[in-house]
């Protein structure tokens, strides 16, 4: 029972530290006007046992891509080529030949699966379902049963917009956590992350429920994407965003908290624990006006997909192309210190990649990197780049 | 088919929610603002002075138009996805719990309830002294209005988000499994399918012998309900999750990319579109000549051209749409605030 657990208290003075490293590291960190994140204290279970399977899992530092043009054409992604290039992936990841026997890596029969999508940009930028479907068609090739398969996101509504209750196949779950902003019905109240970013009145954000107590293992299909406070929107932040409630607390324009807070929040068990697998979803890149713009200018079709166990060095890989194509496009870098780019117009931020809401914060990445959540050194990650042949 | 039937969603083809046209006059002002317990995803329904509101939160809600104050209450264990519909004396409306209830709509007293089994997302419709409704486990499931014992139960290949469609013996059904199946109303036998892209969870509309439905491989289909072939298809910039609605020759819908369009129901040719700005999935409402939407911002548009005719950003939705009377338009928003305006 959830109540005769034990839990503990930490406290990461990491927002301090991790901003010392940074400083250290990015010049661009050097003009920082942004003001030192305040300590963050995690409250969770004692005496969990972490998972060799965990973050950063079976396979640290490595990131196998692949891109296919024919995965998307008009917009439409295909069922048949996301799915080969998917199977093709995880046999590289994992280095076996059956891609059941690369399933059989992550699950077993009597897990509860989670797939935490990312609907938040739907309809015109969020988790493909045809990838959800390949996804679940692979864990049960496991043998995990359809109904021991679910399909989650905080937002109902979200998840509502992109249509995935339809989508996903008979006997597969899908959970909205909350239906409202401020329901907390989901939640552990028992987990949580405790900071006083701007002086809010809630300071504490919790782990979802389905995390902490319903879930065995969980697949993150973080989309590819630009985010105004983050930097770039990909395992970390829909996972550790997504997991836990009241997080938009940690940015107030200009300024954003997401490094650390993204980090610590991953880091916080059991969903260090049970995150065993990462897909990224590269089908549509968005880069400029995540995460949640709809303006199709902004969305390239990449026909991309990520696949690895450490986040940390796919969300840095993710960081490298969502900088290249801004640089491409003439957008300025995700780094940039420039208060000339901040506007307090949402309408002139979705219009112009030029202008941003907040200093952006991609060095949450690293930061998570510190906390033993992977790998965030390039020349250390082992990215391999297949042809879709 | 009988006076009392409500054979699709929101009643008919226009999604009238069984009110008659209102001649156009753009609201003035608000007569009250009320709020019901819960979410609201489905749209509000109208009979004999009182609001039905169903929500999130498990309730079904009825308000008083006149004062717009709670009349009754009735609550059931598990959210309330669907839209309520009308049967006789009862509010029928189905639920997460797997049950469809009727409701006495003057006291909020349970009739009767008949338990499913899986998750009700779909709005029960009625013809023939027959009620129908699918479930997320992708059944088909018809039961007599009168002692409430199942007549049939089909299974299809998908789940079922949208409200069925009857039109004397077929019933219409849009299913996840990309298919819009067309079944025997009194057997529940197949008698044709016709297939999309992509899976749908909008409710059908049948209009001179073709069925109109979108799905959400972002083409919207005329298809013949004799046999199931496609007559016309259109397409649009994303899928397609807002149940058209029919008037005369036109027929009206949203899709994901924020467009709302009208285009001939014979030729499938557009009359007009008009880009709304947020993502639409709630049905358009016909009244005389005015289509009514939600998306984000209320609108009211002219049926004949699409010109914006009135807006108000009240009430935000994904699913409701407006109830609109001669001398009131009643609107639900997400967050559960139901407002009057006159």
């Amino acid at each position: 029972m959830i109540d005769r657990r034990q839990f503990v208290k930490r406290t990461c003075l990491g927002g301090l530290a991790l901003y010392l490293d940074h400083w250290a590291t990015s010049p661009a960190y050097g003009q920082d006007v942004i003001p030192p994140a305040p300590p963050i204290h995690v409250t969770e279970p004692a005496g969990i046992e972490r998972s060799p399977l965990g973050m950063p899992g079976l396979f640290p530092g490595r990131v196998v891509e692949i891109a296919d043009q024919q995965a998307i054409i008009s917009n439409r992604v295909s069922q048949t080529v996301v799915q080969r290039i998917l199977d093709h992936a995880l046999c590289e990841l994992t280095g076996v030949q059956d891609v059941r026997v690369a399933w059989s890596k992550f699950v077993e029969p009597k897990d509860i699966v989670g797939i935490k999508i990312n609907p938040s940009g739907a309809p015109a930028c969020c988790s493909s379902p045809e990838i959800v479907r390949a996804i679940v068609a692979g864990v049960q090739s496991a043998g995990v049963p359809l109904k021991n398969i679910h399909v989650y996101d905080r937002y109902a509504y979200e998840i509502d917009i992109g249509s995935y209750q339809t989508l996903v196949p008979l006997g597969v779950r899908v959970v909205g956590i909350q239906d409202r902003k401020l329901d907390a019905s989901g939640y552990d109240s028992n987990i949580y992350c405790e900071a006083n970013f701007f002086g809010e009145w809630e300071t504490r954000s919790y782990m979802a429920s389905i995390v902490s107590s319903d879930l065995t293992k969980i697949i993150n299909v973080p989309t590819m994407k630009d985010h105004s406070a983050a930097g770039v929107t990909g395992c970390l932040k829909n996972l550790g965003y997504g997991t836990f409630n009241n997080v938009d607390r940690s940015h107030r324009r200009p300024f954003s908290f997401t490094d650390p807070l993204i980090g610590v929040m991953c880091s916080v068990e059991p969903l260090r624990s049970k995150a065993v697998l990462h897909i990224m979803d590269g089908m549509r890149m968005l880069w400029h006006g995540g995460p949640l713009s709809q303006n199709p200018k902004f969305i390239f079709p990449a026909g991309t997909l990520m696949v690895g166990t450490d986040p940390v060095a796919m969300d840095t890989i993710e960081l490298e192309k969502i900088e290249a194509k801004r640089s491409k496009e003439g957008a300025p870098s995700v780094w940039s210190r420039d208060p000339k780019s901040l506007t307090e117009n949402g309408g002139e931020f979705y219009e112009d990649a030029t202008k941003n809401l907040y200093y952006r914060q991609p060095h949450h990445i690293a930061a998570a990197g510190k906390l033993g959540l992977g790998v965030s050194e390039l020349k250390r990650i082992d990215h391999r780049i297949l042809s879709a042949g | 088919m009988s006076n009392g039937d409500w054979p699709t969603l929101l009643g008919d083809n226009r999604r009238s929610g069984g009110q008659a046209a209102r001649p156009w006059r753009a609201p003035q002002k608000s007569l009250w603002q009320s709020s019901v317990e819960g979410w609201v995803r489905g749209a509000p329904i109208l009979r004999g002075g009182l609001l039905y509101v169903a929500s999130l939160g498990g309730c079904l809600t009825a308000i008083d138009i006149r004062t717009g104050k709670m009349h009754w209450q009735f609550k059931t264990d598990a959210s309330i996805h669907s839209t309520p519909s009308l049967n006789r004396k009862d509010v029928l409306v189905t639920c997460d719990d797997g049950k469809l209830y009727a409701i006495d709509s003057s006291s909020g007293a349970k009739s009767w309830e008949f338990a499913s089994g899986a998750e009700i997302w779909s709005s029960p419709i009625v013809a023939n002294d027959t009620i129908f409704f699918g479930d997320t486990a992708g059944s088909m499931q018809a039961v007599a209005s009168i002692g409430h014992a199942m007549k049939w139960k089909r299974d299809l290949g998908g789940k079922i988000y949208a409200t069925a469609c009857v039109s004397g013996k077929q019933l219409f059904v849009s299913c996840g499994d990309a298919n819009v199946y067309c079944l025997d109303a009194i057997s529940g036998e197949i008698r044709w399918k016709a297939a999309t892209g992509s899976g749908i969870d909008c409710s059908p509309a049948v209009a001179n012998g073709s069925l109109f439905v979108g799905s959400l491989d972002f083409f919207f289909y005329a298809i013949d309900t004799t046999n199931g072939a496609v007559r016309w298809k259109y397409e649009a910039e994303l899928g397609i999750s807002s149940s058209p609605a029919v008037s005369g020759d036109i027929v009206v819908f949203g899709c994901k990319a924020g467009m709302l369009r009208a285009l001939n129901t014979q030729t499938g040719k557009l009359l007009w579109s008009r880009f709304l700005g947020q993502a639409i999935t709630a049905p358009p409402v016909i009244s005389g000549d005015t289509v009514w939407i939600q998306s984000g911002v209320t609108h009211a548009l002219n049926l004949a051209d699409g010109k914006v005719l009135w807006w108000a950003r009240l009430g935000y939705s994904l699913q409701s749409a407006p109830v609109v009377t001669e001398s009131a338009v009643y609107l639900t928003s997400m967050e559960g605030d139901v407002y009057a305006l006159a």
